[in-house]
């Protein structure tokens, strides 16, 4: 027995030592965002490299409050993925249930164009959507990003919608269909209800891929007014390379929505990469 | 209340058919029990009552009116399903009364309605809470009472009582009894349950791969029952099956057994002939063993079950497993040889060639009156 | 007679009804889709075999194949693929094995698992942009604390930042992508070892099989399906995943970071030639296809022997 705990201590104290590595690697880049952040521009030179720096400040946050366009960089990334998140779950809830309670002409076919449009190279439709949107007038406008981010993010919605649609027992509708409901009257009072969790989900997925979508942002909008964060804060850095302490507190602000959503989504995760198993 | 008539009724899913031409009038009021083997689509000719799948052929009829094109909602049916289908996210009170809430009925008149059909079955303490905090039985009455407070022109239950315990089971079922005597309705009820159909019908309607074999009601179903089919699904241990041939013996007709044995027959029996190959049913508690001589058969023990009030002897015959269900008990032993004594007035013939029963005479069946009334 | 021309005429209109009714909840969806991507993809195809230049509007109309002749002779462009294949398969290498190594230490019951969890899979959650310029930072010898640690240990001969060097630029980006796609795999091999049956390991178990047994007899056959379809479709993923590339380098120094995505998203963006940025996209798609087929193939053989 004695021979057995040791080694069972042993083996104990690897798994927590194996953790404590991953924790270290994963947050540490966080953490020194964080430090940068308060460590005051004075003492940046001589203390940037250290663990901790002897002195904290918040003026960095207060001028990326007051003195910069993030501000407004944050509003229209906040309404950018908003927007998106809430028209993307709308549609990806009706498609969602479509695929999950009828069978119908083409189903195969749709769901199979839905994955591929998942590996499709984002560079390929880089520039013929910027010819077709320029003409539109959708180019420097936050309706044009929305646009975009949601068809891109509907396949990848309605694979998740469909799955937590499929968690509800089809008797719940049919039982509220002999009751005296419409098929329409059933999705509104018993489905929808029982789905909320999900949709919620679901818009917090997509919330997020907004916010970080960059690539067509850049593409898109060169007019600071109506930049979203990634733009905003790439121009800042190429513009004023050195002010590290503002752009490091505007990186911090810039991760809060997500880490919000993260802990809120955190739950589904598994659920939703198993049901898509494709998107980063 | 109404009924519901299904004329030449039949449903395909793609290629496969699952019901074939469907012919049941069930009168208002009445308690009809579908039963059948898993698959056969008992729970596809209730769904197409109420309207949940579309028929390929035929009609349904609801009262006079013809619903083929009827949404579900237009049916004017109560449905109990197998899992209740109570909507998680509301309470008792709301899920009782959703119908009504969906009808725009006035809010205060259903919580009238709820109430009152909540008392009747228990429910008054239990209106607030979600379905998650309620037992099975306690699910199921909500399911039935949800079915009630509308007033519906039939109740369909598809194996409503299949996820209770045993001892529930024989509660709901004398409460479900005692809920269409009182409420005088329409019933279509749909169970594996031999005990449920046998106790809860006006008539039972036997389904086999999608054809009815048999409609009536239960005891005409267990004496008499129309085919090979329905004498080996109905009865619980099921019916015994022996391979004989019509013979003349001496003047009278046998059955003669493979292996040699001999039959009587006391009765009379329609389209009989001498040389016909009979499969010869007999019921388990129309068997019984001999303490001596040698009876009817001999036959090999195999195993025995007791069940405290009765026992079941099962041995070999010519092959076969025969089953003798005695309300005695035996002191039988495995592989000790028995005699076994048939009630020759009990015996059912169905052809070997068609699966069709050869019915008594009715000179036989007068006779088999006074016998059984002995 | 007239009863009846109704009751099919009502017929006819239900089940018009309820073949549409799908696709009429469908329709959004497809209509976006067929809108934003499928009409730009067909749009881009034809755009590969034009000349498109924002920036030189005169020079326009058809081009036929010279795209692609000019790629066949762009030192730039054969310098991306090689740095597209080792980007994908160096970070695949280590998201997937240390992914893997992260499951299996999570796959066990201990006090703050669910914390745990939530911390290590955080970087999944970090914005792209904001992870390419956090590790730029950190890169940065005046803010950044690891050119210092990488000179103490020997690795580099003073604090210099690797981001302006060719030599070794490209493992700046690699280390932010494997960091921020670790959580991917480690969620998914997780789910996946959860779906494994107990009683598997229980049987195991009693006939006494070592741990490592049971994790190569038992463990990676019943992940093995799982694990084929997400390194595939994450290789494609990752190939063209240039977000991080263009954070942190904009391909260079020297082009020596320059995937095949980035140097598109180059040619598009600063030098507006859609043309020929158009043709490469198609070039990286049929590579794409190439691989998915082959490594299909194979497993179609892989099953079959
Ligand atoms: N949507 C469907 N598509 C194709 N076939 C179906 C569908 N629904 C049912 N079936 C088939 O129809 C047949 C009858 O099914 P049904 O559910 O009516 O059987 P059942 O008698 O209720 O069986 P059980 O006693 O097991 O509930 C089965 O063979 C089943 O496989
Ligand atoms: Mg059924």
């Amino acid at each position: 027995m004695p021979d057995v705990t040791k080694t069972d201590y042993i083996k104990l104290f690897a798994h927590r030592f194996a953790i404590l590595l991953y924790l270290i690697f994963s947050l540490f880049p966080l953490y020194w965002l964080l430090k940068i952040a308060v460590t005051p521009d004075k003492l940046l030179y001589s203390e940037g490299v250290k663990m901790w720096p002897s002195k904290l400040t918040w003026v960095n946050f207060e001028l990326v409050f007051t003195q910069s366009e993030f501000p407004t960089f944050f509003i229209n990334s906040a309404i950018v993925s908003s927007a998106t998140a809430l028209l993307t779950t709308l549609i990806a809830a009706a498609a969602g249930y479509a695929f999950c309670r009828f069978k119908f002409r083409g189903k195969l076919i749709i769901s199979a164009l839905l994955l591929i449009t998942q590996m499709f190279p984002l560079v390929m439709v880089l520039a013929p959507i910027y010819k077709i949107m320029a003409p539109l007038g959708l180019t420097n406008s936050l309706l044009g990003l929305v646009i975009i981010y949601t068809a891109f993010n509907v396949p990848f919605a309605v694979f998740l919608m469909q799955s937590f649609f499929e968690g509800i027992p089809r008797d719940l509708e049919e039982s509220a269909m002999v009751e005296g409901c419409s098929r329409f009257t059933a999705l509104r009072k018993v489905i929808i209800p029982l789905t909320l969790p999900g949709m919620a989900a679901t818009l917090g997925f997509v919330f997020t891929a907004a916010w970080s979508e960059m690539l067509f942002a850049l593409m898109l909008i060169s007019d600071s007014s109506v930049s979203t964060f990634p733009v905003g804060l790439l121009n800042f850095v190429s513009k004023f390379a050195v002010q590290w302490g503002q752009m490091m507190a505007a990186g911090v602000l810039a991760l809060i929505p997500a880490c919000i959503f993260f802990v809120f989504i955190q739950r589904y995760l598994v659920q939703g990469l198993t049901a898509g198993a494709v998107k980063g | 209340m109404a009924s519901i008539t299904l004329n030449n009724l039949s449903k395909h899913f793609d290629k496969t058919q699952v019901l074939k031409n469907i012919n049941i009038e069930m009168l208002e009021g009445e308690f009809v029990v579908l039963v059948g083997p898993s698959g056969c689509g008992k729970s596809t000719l209730l769904r197409s009552i109420a309207g949940l799948e579309q028929i390929s052929g035929g009609d349904i009829f609801i009262g006079e009116t013809k619903v083929n094109e009827l949404a579900p909602k237009d049916r004017d049916i109560s449905m109990v399903f197998q899992s209740y289908a109570l909507y998680p996210h509301m309470s008792v009170e709301r899920n009782m009364g959703f119908s009504l809430e969906v009808q725009k009925v006035p809010k205060a008149q259903i919580k009238k309605i709820v109430s009152e059909v909540a008392e009747s079955l228990g429910l008054s303490q239990l209106l607030d809470r979600k379905p998650k905090a309620l037992s099975g039985g306690q699910r199921q009455r909500v399911a039935m009472g949800r079915a009630i407070v509308r007033h519906p022109k039939a109740f369909l239950f598809d194996e409503p009582l299949s996820n209770l315990d045993a001892q529930l089971r024989v509660q709901m079922r004398l409460e479900i009894k005692a809920l269409h005597q009182r409420l005088k309705s329409t019933i279509v009820y749909v169970t594996h349950d031999q005990v449920e159909a046998m106790t809860l019908a006006d008539r039972i309607v036997v389904l086999n791969a999608g054809v009815i074999q048999q409609v009536g009601p239960p005891l005409e179903i267990y004496d008499r029952p129309a085919n090979l089919f329905v004498a080996g699904f109905m009865g619980s241990p099921s019916m015994n099956f022996i391979n004989t041939q019509v013979i003349m013996d001496r003047g009278q007709l046998c059955l003669q057994t493979t292996s040699g044995d001999k039959l009587p027959l006391v009765h009379q029996y329609q389209n009989l002939q001498v040389g016909m190959h009979i499969s010869c049913g007999i019921r388990p508690e129309h068997v019984s063993i001999l303490d001596s001589g040698f009876g009817h058969l001999q036959g090999r023990v195999n195993a025995l079950e007791p069940t405290g009030i009765s026992e079941q002897i099962y041995c070999d015959y010519q092959g076969e497993n025969l089953c003798i269900y005695s309300m005695q008990r035996s002191g039988c032993k495995e592989n000790q040889a028995i005699a076994l004594q048939l009630d020759v007035h009990k015996l059912h013939l169905f052809s070997e060639q068609t699966g069709l029963r050869l019915q008594q005479l009715p000179d036989a069946i007068a006779e088999y009156k006074v016998v059984s009334g002995e | 007679m007239n009863t009846a021309v109704v009751a099919i005429k009502s017929q006819k209109k239900i089940d018009f009804q309820r073949v549409l009714e799908p696709y009429l909840y469908l329709s959004p969806a497809l209509i976006i889709i067929a809108l934003i991507i499928i009409t730009p993809t067909i749009v881009g195809f034809s755009y590969a075999f034009q000349s498109i230049e924002l920036l030189n509007p005169f020079n326009g109309g058809w081009v036929g194949l010279a795209h692609f002749k000019a790629m066949f002779a762009d030192r730039y462009f054969f310098s991306a693929l090689g740095n597209t294949l080792d980007w994908t398969l160096i970070s695949l290498f280590f998201q997937f094995f240390l992914g893997l190594g992260l499951a299996l230490l999570l796959n066990r019951r201990f006090s703050g698992r669910k914390l745990v969890q939530a911390l290590v899979f955080l970087p999944w959650a970090v914005p792209t942009f904001l992870s390419g310029l956090t590790w730029a930072w950190l890169f940065n010898p005046i803010i950044g604390i690891l050119p210092h640690w990488m000179s103490s240990v020997g690795l580099l001969s003073e604090p210099y930042n690797i981001l302006s060097d060719p030599q070794l630029a490209m493992y700046g980006p690699i280390v932010a992508n494997v960091w921020f796609g670790i959580p991917f795999f480690a969620i998914t091999l997780l789910a996946a070892l959860q779906s494994v049956p107990s009683d598997l390991y229980e049987a195991a178990a009693i006939d006494g099989a070592s741990p490592w047994q049971v994790f190569v007899k038992i463990t990676l056959p019943f992940l093995a399906p799982m694990i084929a379809i997400t390194v595939m479709l994450r290789t494609i993923w990752i190939a063209n995943f240039a977000d991080l590339i263009i954070v942190m380098t904009s391909g260079g120094p020297a082009n020596s970071t320059q995937t095949l995505p980035s140097y598109i998203f180059t040619t598009a963006y600063r030098r507006l030639d859609f043309g020929y940025a158009s043709a490469m996209a198609v070039m990286l798609l049929v590579l794409l296809l190439f691989y998915t087929a082959i490594l299909l193939k194979m497993r179609s053989k892989l099953a079959k022997a």
